[in-house]
């Protein structure tokens, strides 16, 4: 299961990941950030609520990072409460965390 | 742990075992062709001292070892097998190796050596195929690293892959998560996973479904590069996996350091060794310059620096583990360690004395507790002394097939039991009675072929050397089934010698060992190998040093089993105290069958000189009258009845006192020949007492008897 | 060397007679240091670098079926030492145990070893400085009995005549290949408890 929220009015505007980060839902979370991203200059995109995540997730993340090093946009990624959950799948892939992802992650 | 004087002298000590080692995994190798650990063992020992040897610029050595391991490299990767004449050349090549490091060593250098050295690598490039040897044979780095591609890698112990593994872009999609992979890697060993996440393309191109990952993985395993291949059974046909051997237990000889930044790239693959040369010139940072000039990515420099550190860290680990769980240390060392415990045990035994004196009991208890302590501590010291037979028996490998050569005899060695511990000690005395045992077996025992076959026997003969435990002694027999010894002949030839008379009161055994007496020989034609009878009385000599003894079996045309027993150890012995007049006297307990009440014992025998021990007739010994002792027995003699090999005696003394454990100490040269004693111990209160020679003691009654 | 020690290295005397002269000449050049004794009467002098120590002649264990001159060994601090009766070697009676009796341990050559050996002496005067100057080569005496054989020259010192002894011949393995072949012969044993 997984549901996202755009926040467009905050300040910055927020995305909201609820759910598993996973293969199965990549595609719709794509399409998700995609239209975020475009819409707005800065954006925090919010893992506070993701209770799974997987390879093809974590790989969507690096995307969004990479994208936002091309297009000089502000886009944070917040892993709030799934912070753990990022730290083990990153250690677990053997993979440095992505260069926006917020520092309240152990670096 | 090395406490021998410089780098050079170390690197010959280390290298002369290492030939040694050599020479016992070739000739391994000759009775089991396709042994593996054999195969390793010798290219392992080849490459060490290369190594080794590098350091010091001995370049004869190297240049010439060189050679000979590239050799060794084809047959570990099996493309050459292992023949008969390859033994022999590498037997040959080891003899060279140990002449050459002679030279090094006394900065000679003989011109008939480097045409030695000339005609040998000559016959081994041979045996190279059209595998081109590396234009100095100085480094071999790269052919080490480049040998096992093809074949699959079996380990010896643990070693360290490189697994270069790129998914499938579809893999996601077809359940193949790359992460379980890495998850099953994890659990053959240690692992160190580098994720490569710079192919993932920006949120607008990304395919979410694709996978853009891959990874490096470094794995220490002991497990076996197919089993690791198994792994990515499922993802084989769509995968790029790439595996390579990184780090093996093996290497130089104290090789903690692992390759430049530079090499590890060009050996994945991810740069080209022109671009690194170019590169290298430069003065910055290696990795700086590459990632500058666009050879490698940030993340590529960072992954080999994590596969150096990696590498260097297991390196390193192995080689605190490795002098951890073995150190090297002087014998001299442990033979005073051994001393000061048997000296610890004599004071014990004063300070027991004194406790049942004071009739203390704290006292006493104390004492006694201590006395357990004692006893794990000496065994623990004695242990320490002890080491496997084998190191004895592998060593006559070369001697049994040179000699079997030059004698134009067909001889096979058997080892058995060589896991058998003995002192140290005793193993050094034993190496040159067997080395005599074994010589007179193949010249005397073992027939020709030719003979053999008349015999109706197999042409090939076999040498057995098997060593188990029998109480508190260790049996080393040496068994032919050549002709067997020639009992008539050995019996006139002691008629003839007036050695014994013409009468048929000798034993079969009494008259075999008469092959010990000094000079004696049967053999009418003395051969340059084993000459008149050489040495069979050195032989007993030697082994009766160390308090064993001899027996001999023979049959006609079916062959001769020497056996030799000897204590566990001579370092210190159970006895029991006795009094003979005035004086104490140890009988070591592993002879001893019973003690009795003299009075409770009846005499046999036309003279009264034998007594009946449980029905059998034994001889006695009144060791007062023995010993010249003067004055009266004491009210209660005792009889204490001893067995060498089945052969009973009586011993009479005055009186039994305590059992007690004891350095047996030498009496040295003076008293060498003295008839019955065979050394000496320390009493608790510091005064000497004897140790009676039982071996001896038995001997000289039975004689004595037959007369 | 002046010291005389029990076995376990206590020292419980010290002879200072000729100790203090020794002492006093320490410093003349080119002399050698003797250790002087007598056996029999006679008073004899042996270099003292062949001598380990000055103990009391206790603790001998007999061994039996042994030439009579050889007296048995004592427990040195751990060390098995033989241990020979002077008198006996040199064909005396042997004396009875005095005060002064005294056990020298001697470094002697036996053959190609250094051994040590504990000779058994009626007393032990001290330690001298002889120069070789005073030292003359001993004519040779041909038979004139055993206690001679070891003798190889006579010192002076202080108006006194002294034999010197020659350590590795108290004992050689000639002679005591032939003590053993002659006691084989007779079964002649060496029992004598001393101390």
């Amino acid at each position: 299961m997984m549901r996202t929220e755009f926040h467009a009015t905050k300040k910055p505007a927020q995305l909201d990941i609820e759910g598993d980060l996973s293969f199965a839902h990549v595609s719709d979370l794509h399409a998700a950030l995609l239209t975020a991203c475009d819409a707005v200059d800065e954006l925090v995109v919010s893992l506070d609520k993701v209770t799974s995540i997987d390879a093809a997730g974590l790989q969507l993340l690096f995307a969004v990072c990479r994208y936002a090093d091309k297009s000089k946009k502000l886009v944070q990624i917040v892993p709030g409460a799934a912070s753990e959950r990022i730290d083990r799948i990153l250690e677990f892939s053997g993979l440095t965390s992505p260069n926006c992802l917020a520092g309240d992650i152990a670096q | 742990m090395n406490e021998l004087g410089s780098p050079l002298e170390t690197f010959r000590e280390e290298a002369r075992e290492l030939l040694e080692q050599l020479e016992q995994n070739l000739m391994q190798l000759e009775e089991h062709p396709g042994d593996h650990d054999s195969i390793d063992g010798a290219f392992r020992a080849l490459h060490t001292i290369k190594g080794s040897g590098n350091m010091f610029d001995l370049d004869d050595l190297v240049g010439f070892t060189h050679i000979v391991e590239a050799v060794f490299v084809r047959v570990r990767d099996g493309k050459l097998p292992v023949s008969r004449e390859l033994i022999d050349l590498s037997l040959q090549a080891r003899d060279h190796i140990s002449r050459l490091l002679i030279e090094a060593e006394s900065g000679s250098r003989d011109t008939a050596t480097s045409e030695r050295s000339r005609l040998l690598s000559m016959a081994f490039e041979a045996h190279l195929g059209d595998e081109a040897l590396g234009a100095s044979g100085r480094r071999s780095d790269e052919q080490d690293a480049a040998a096992p591609k093809d074949s699959e890698h079996q380990p010896e112990g643990e070693c360290t892959y490189r697994i270069e593994f790129t998914p499938a872009a579809d893999s996601f999609l077809t359940g193949a998560n790359p992460l379980l992979i890495l998850n099953e890697l994890a659990e053959l060993g240690t692992i160190l996973k580098i994720g490569y996440c710079e192919a993932i393309p920006d949120l607008k191109e990304i395919e979410p479904e694709h996978c853009y990952l891959r990874w490096v993985i470094l794995l220490t395993t002991d497990h076996g590069e197919n089993e690791v291949r198994d792994i990515f059974i499922f993802v084989e046909g769509s995968a790029e996996i790439k595996i390579d051997v990184i780090d093996e237990v093996d290497p130089l000889i104290g090789e903690s350091g692992y390759k430049r930044l530079g090499e590890i790239l060009v050996d994945r693959g991810e740069i080209e060794r022109k671009d690194l040369e170019s590169a290298v010139s430069s003065k910055s940072y290696i990795g700086e310059v590459l990632v500058k000039k666009g050879f490698v990515s940030e993340e590529q420099i960072n992954s080999a620096l994590k596969e150096q550190n990696y590498v260097r860290d297991i390196r390193e680990n192995r080689r605190t583990v490795e002098t951890s769980t073995t150190i090297k240390v002087k014998v001299e060392k442990l033979d005073e360690l051994v001393n000061l415990v048997g000296e610890f045990v004599t004071m014990h035994a004063g300070i027991a004395m004194v406790a049942d004196r004071k009739n203390d009991q704290d006292f006493r208890a104390a004492a006694e507790q201590m006395e357990g302590l004692i006893r794990q501590v000496r065994d623990l010291s004695i242990e320490l002394h002890m080491v496997p037979v084998e190191i004895l028996f592998s060593g006559y490998r070369r001697l049994v097939r040179d000699l079997s050569e030059d004698l134009s005899k067909q001889v096979q060695l058997k080892l058995e039991g060589t896991e058998t511990e003995l002192d140290k000690n005793v193993i050094d005395s034993l190496k040159d009675p067997l080395l005599h045992i074994i010589r007179n077996s193949i010249d005397h025992g073992i027939e020709s072929p030719e003979v053999r076959k008349r015999k109706g026997k197999p042409p090939t003969g076999t040498l057995r050397l098997s060593a188990y435990y029998s109480g508190a002694s260790v049996v080393i027999q040496v068994v032919d089934d050549g002709a067997g010894m020639d009992v008539e002949r050995i019996r006139q030839k002691g008629i003839e010698r007036g050695v014994i008379d013409n009468s048929d009161r000798y034993s079969e055994q009494d008259i075999l060992q008469l092959i010990f007496a000094p000079g004696f020989s049967t053999n009418e034609e003395a051969t340059n190998v084993s000459g008149r009878g050489v040495g069979m009385d050195v032989v007993r000599r030697n082994i009766e040093a160390i308090g064993g003894s001899i027996r001999i079996q023979t049959e006609k045309d079916v062959g001769t089993t020497l056996s030799i027993r000897i204590p566990l150890t001579l370092a210190i012995v159970d006895g029991l105290l006795s009094r003979i007049g005035d004086s104490l006297y140890l009988i070591n307990l592993s002879y001893i069958v019973e003690c009795l009440d003299l009075k409770d014992v009846r005499t046999a025998g036309n003279g009264g000189d034998m007594i009946d021990f449980r029905g059998e007739i034994v001889p006695f010994l009144d060791l007062r009258s023995y010993f010249g002792v003067e004055g009266v027995a004491g009210e209660h003699p005792q009889l204490v009845v001893v067995a060498i090999e089945e052969k009973k005696i009586g011993l009479v003394v005055d009186a039994l006192l305590d059992k007690y454990q004891s350095v047996i100490k030498s009496l040295g040269k003076i008293y060498e020949r003295v008839e019955g004693i065979s050394g000496a111990i320390i009493l608790g209160d510091g005064k000497p007492a004897l140790m009676l020679d039982v071996d001896r003691l038995v001997k000289v009654t039975r004689d004595e008897v037959k007369k | 060397m002046s010291a005389v020690s029990k076995h376990d290295g206590e020292t419980v005397e010290t002879v200072e007679t000729l100790g203090a002269t020794a002492a006093a000449q320490a410093e003349a050049a080119d002399t050698e240091k003797y250790l002087v004794f007598s056996v029999a009467e006679e008073k004899y002098a042996v270099e003292v670098v062949r001598v380990e120590e000055v103990i009391e002649a206790y603790g001998i264990t007999a061994v039996p079926r042994t030439p009579s001159y050889l007296l048995g060994i004592i427990n040195l601090r751990g060390r098995i030492v033989p241990v020979l009766c002077v008198r006996r070697r040199f064909g005396f009676e042997a004396a009875v145990t005095t005060t002064d009796t005294r056990l020298v341990v001697l470094q002697v050559r036996l053959g190609e070893e250094l051994v040590s050996l504990g000779a058994v002496l009626d007393a032990v005067h001290g330690v001298v400085d002889i120069s070789p100057s005073d030292i003359e080569k001993r004519p040779s005496l041909g038979n004139s009995g055993d206690q001679h054989i070891a003798v190889t020259s006579i010192a002076k010192f202080e108006n006194e005549l002294l034999l010197v002894l020659d350590a590795d011949r108290l004992l050689t393995k000639e002679y005591l290949d032939d003590s053993y072949q002659h006691l084989g012969q007779t079964g002649q044993t060496g029992q004598t408890a001393v101390g």
